[in-house]
């Protein structure tokens, strides 16, 4: 299933959805991306 | 202040607008459920706005972005009526719901809310938001799950 976090982009300095790939959090906005980790969010 | 309230990552899933405007009827906050049932729904016009685009970083210049910023509620609509992202009667159900809005907001020392008739109607107007936000959200839920198989890929 795919997920998603809302989390800051620095490139248009705002908080937006973003992707999980791979624990890489990905803007859907830019395609900025961050190193977000393993974890599971979903409880 | 708002923006250190922004920074911290959050499961999109954790954004639970039905509870917490259900939860403000439940108490008998019916002009706050209202007020925060069309705020959801405009964010989530503005957001399915960005992440509908296909801009590159260069491209969103931060004079574009603050342009957008203050883009009316009523353009956000016919922008997304344009671009086919919603239907004649969803847009309807938007234009009537932001009308409540505008009429609240500018003639709310008029109205009196201790009147269990304009309680009901607002309580009522809410509600039938909620509605419409699932509308709104199902269809942006459906652009961004598109978008997110290309950067699966």
């Amino acid at each position: 299933m795919t997920e998603y976090i809302y989390a800051y982009d620095p490139i248009i300095k705002r908080r937006v959805p973003h992707i999980i790939v791979n624990g890489w959090a990905i803007s859907m906005v830019t395609g900025n991306r961050f190193w977000y980790g393993k974890r599971r969010t979903r409880k | 202040m708002t923006s250190n309230l922004k920074k911290t990552a959050e499961p999109f899933h954790k954004k639970d607008y039905k509870t917490e405007v259900e939860k403000e009827l439940n108490e008998n906050r019916e002009l706050n459920a209202f007020m925060l049932i069309h705020g959801y729904i405009e964010a989530y016009l503005r957001e399915w706005l960005f992440v509908y685009g296909k801009s590159s970083k260069e491209s969103l210049k931060e004079n574009i972005l603050d342009d957008f910023d203050r883009m009316s509620f009523r353009n956000l609509v016919i922008i997304h009526s344009i671009l086919g992202n919603i239907n004649v009667k969803l847009f309807d159900k938007i234009q009537q719901l932001n009308k409540l809005r505008n009429d609240l907001a500018h003639e709310l020392i008029q109205i009196d809310m201790n009147d269990n008739k304009n309680k009901k109607k607002i309580g009522n107007s809410a509600r039938n938001g909620i509605s419409i936000c699932d509308e709104i959200f199902n269809l942006y839920k459906k652009r961004l799950d598109e978008k997110a198989k290309s950067l699966e890929k």
